[in-house]
């Protein structure tokens, strides 16, 4: 994976190289050869020549008997001759090996198309002799006088040699220069590829949220990159402190909603415990407090100071600066979250339509994550209420148990929403309105913390009157 | 003169695996007939011999002389007064002078071109389609022999004095298997050749059988050539010298040797082989004599 680039680069380049070198290889490999059978001609044409010239007078007088003697003479001294052919127009032949000869009236087939060619020598394998040859032909031909011709085998092992020694040479050659481009290649790709690579790790180490700069020393594309990245850095660091101010300013306010609620929650238990007191003194200055009164107030105060501890209990929970993993049963974490923003659906007149599940399941999450997540849709609804001035105000929330997920569905009656809010809701301050502190980060936090925290997915679609939100959790995140 | 060489590169190079063996440290000289007279090609051929020899003592830290005579005369005084310990000869000159060679001589070897044949006899050979049925049909006939040939004449000459027939129209020519294909072709009448010549030309084409016809065999009896060694060595060195042939020929080096010499074996000569060939030669004469 991390020279994937290095590789995507280095085998095409490598290969290409190859590829010309054994293109080279082989036209250079062809004219060597076409090179040596010329030599062949040549020498072939050297030998045959100065024989004729020896024996001409035996040729011109028809002396077979000298011919083949002196054939066999040079056959066993020159190992390269493989044969010797005497062919005299519409004459004798006289085939002459160096363990044998014959004559007879008929050239073979495979000379007598050489003729026909009117070719000088071609690689052949013939009748006469068992292995391939290179067959040269020669006319005698004095004045108008044309006798007939010569026939020469050459044996082809020296060619052989030749060509075994240029292949050799070629595959050394070849070895060496693939060994030497495959290393010039490597670095050359690696200095081409190392800004990159660096490059990429730099990104990567972005997105991991470690904002650090790269060195940008040089004046070609690639240092300009880094400047530039270094630029977005900059600018990414300062985006991302403001984005933690207004997190945190977020968190702020969403901590001053809960204590608006908390004090909503013990206004009443408040009351009746500042009551039940009250009723208790009064009975006692005129002494008709009886020990049933006295129980009876104590049980009310008690009743109503859990219920005031178990308040606190719930703020706690969904205001922990830690993000604990508990199992919780899922009815229980909504209804808790909506006790918890009663103050706030209360104060703004909005009613809640609550569809819990038929049958609670138990789920591991994290209550202080879903908590912020809901309230923050549910401010954004109260927002969207007030801005388009609905007068009855519903939010339904919805449970739908799944197979390994939890949907809670969410959705208001305050109005379809465009298309490019829809698009646009989750990315960062995005909103015209900055009248309340945190506005434009809320729901970029809330989808920022489903998909990190709660590795789950948030979404927002229109509903019947209004916004939907869905959101899928895993039943467990471990 | 290719023969003298031949002889003297078998000396050079037997006598180099022999020291290579360390087995015999062999001293002697040998004698080798160079007709001065002849080639320039063959002059430098006789320097060169002259440096291998020189290289080749030095070698093997023995002595092992090349002397070159221009004439047979010189060469065989030289052998007569003992300056020689090894010579080699044409049958020709041997036959002439054999009785003083045998005098002088105590072992005879050759070196042979036939394959797998020690002594060679000799083919008077004719076309069958000339109807010459027997010797005597070829009286006035056109008969091929070798050009100084030796053995090859005083066989014809044996034959035509024999048999009373007519011998003057005899052609030389210069190699053996050419005038047995002229024969086979009808140029000639009839030739002489070597057995092992008529053998290996039959090979190259059997079809020449159906047109050749032997019409008489010698006796196994001819060589090309003669190497005679000298009484003169001592017991000791001849036992050394015969000794490190005998391990020679078992050697695998031998055909390599043989190779080069462009010779196929070598044989030492018993006396009853000599003597049929000293027979043959003494009835050739005796024949030859009458005629005159």
């Amino acid at each position: 994976m991390k020279n994937k680039l290095f590789l995507k680069i280095y085998i095409p380049i490598l290969s290409i190289m190859i590829s010309i070198l054994f293109l080279y290889g082989y036209v250079n490999f062809n004219d060597q050869k076409n090179s040596y059978l010329k030599i062949m001609e040549t020498q072939t044409e050297a030998i045959l020549k100065s024989n004729i010239l020896l024996n001409i007078q035996y040729i011109l007088s028809d002396d077979k008997a000298q011919l083949i003697s002196k054939s066999i003479e040079l056959l066993k001294d020159n190992n390269t001759i493989k044969y010797l052919i005497f062919d005299k127009n519409n004459d004798f032949k006289l085939n002459i090996l160096k363990d044998k000869f014959t004559i007879s009236d008929f050239l073979e087939d495979e000379f007598k198309n050489i003729l026909d060619e009117n070719i000088k020598y071609k690689i052949l394998k013939s009748k006469l002799y068992e292995d391939k040859v290179f067959h040269y032909i020669y006319e005698i031909k004095i004045s108008k006088y044309k006798w007939g011709f010569v026939h020469i085998g050459i044996s082809l092992n020296e060619y052989y040699n030749q060509l075994s020694n240029i292949y050799k040479k070629f595959l050394l050659i070849t070895f060496f220069s693939i060994f030497i481009l495959a290393i010039i290649i490597y670095y050359f790709v690696r200095w081409i590829t190392i800004p990159i690579t660096e490059l990429t790790l730099f990104v990567n180490k972005i997105s991991k949220g470690e904002f650090i700069e790269i060195d940008d020393v040089g004046d070609d594309e690639i240092s300009q990159l880094k400047k530039d990245f270094n630029v977005m850095v900059r600018y990414l660091k300062k985006s991302k402190q403001q984005e933690v101010l207004l997190f945190q300013q977020t968190k702020i306010a969403h901590m001053s909603d809960m204590l608006n609620n908390i004090a909503h929650q013990w206004r009443q238990p408040l009351s009746v415990i500042t009551v039940g007191l009250s009723g208790i003194k009064l009975k006692k200055d005129l002494n008709i407090l009886t020990d049933e009164d006295f129980n009876s107030a104590y049980d009310l105060i008690m009743k109503n100071t859990n219920s005031l501890t178990e308040t606190i209990d719930i703020f706690n929970k969904h205001t922990e600066k830690e993000n604990f993993i508990e199992v919780i049963y899922a009815n229980k974490l909504v209804k808790d979250i909506i006790l918890l923003n009663n103050e706030l659906l209360q104060k703004n007149f909005i009613n809640i339509e609550l569809k819990l599940l038929a049958n609670d399941i138990t789920m591991e999450t994290i209550p202080n994550i879903l908590s912020q997540v809901i309230t923050n849709i549910l401010l954004n609804a109260k927002k969207v209420f007030k801005k388009n001035n609905i007068s009855k105000k519903i939010v339904e929330i919805s449970l739908i148990d799944h197979k390994d997920t939890l949907c809670i569905n969410i959705e208001d009656n305050a109005g379809n929403l465009d298309d490019t809010t829809l698009d646009k809701i989750f990315e960062p301050y995005f909103t015209g309105n900055t009248k309340y502190k945190g506005v434009g980060i809320g729901l970029f936090l809330s989808f920022d913390m489903i998909i990190k925290n709660l590795k789950g997915t948030l979404s927002i679609e229109n509903g019947k009157s209004g916004a939907r939100f869905t959101i899928n959790i895993p039943k467990s995140i471990k | 003169m290719y023969f003298f060489f031949k002889i003297f590169l078998f000396f050079f190079l037997f006598s180099s695996y022999s020291f290579a063996q360390n087995e015999i440290n062999y001293k002697g000289k040998f004698g080798y007939l160079a007709n001065l007279s002849s080639t320039i090609k063959y002059n430098n051929s006789q320097e060169a011999l002259r440096i291998i020899v020189n290289d080749f003592s030095k070698t093997i830290n023995s002595e092992f002389d090349l002397i070159l005579y221009n004439t047979y005369d010189e060469l065989i005084t030289s052998y007569k007064n003992n300056q020689l310990n090894i010579m080699a000869v044409r049958p020709k000159h041997y036959l002439e002078n054999m009785e003083l060679i045998d005098n002088l001589s105590t072992k005879f070897f050759i070196l042979t071109d036939g394959k797998d044949i020690k002594l060679d006899n000799l083919y008077l050979v004719s076309n069958s389609e000339k109807k010459i049925k027997d010797i005597k049909s070829l009286d006035k006939k056109k008969v091929l022999i070798k050009d100084n040939e030796y053995l090859s004449q005083i066989y014809f000459g044996y034959l035509t004095s024999k048999y009373k027939i007519n011998s003057n129209n005899i052609t030389h020519i210069d190699k053996f298997n050419t005038a047995l294909l002229k024969v086979f072709f009808g140029e000639y009448d009839a030739c002489v050749v070597p057995s092992y010549v008529y053998n290996t030309m039959l090979e190259l084409n059997p079809s020449m059988k159906k047109k050749l016809m032997i019409l008489d065999k010698s006796p196994k009896i001819f060589s090309n050539n003669i190497i005679s060694i000298s009484k003169n060595n001592s017991k000791d060195d001849l036992e050394k010298l015969i000794d490190a042939i005998n391990k020679f020929k078992l050697t695998v080096k031998k055909d390599e040797i043989f190779n080069l010499l462009r010779v196929s074996d070598m044989f030492f000569l018993d006396n009853n082989e000599i003597n049929v060939l000293r027979n043959f030669y003494l009835e050739y004469k005796r024949l030859t004599k009458n005629e005159k």
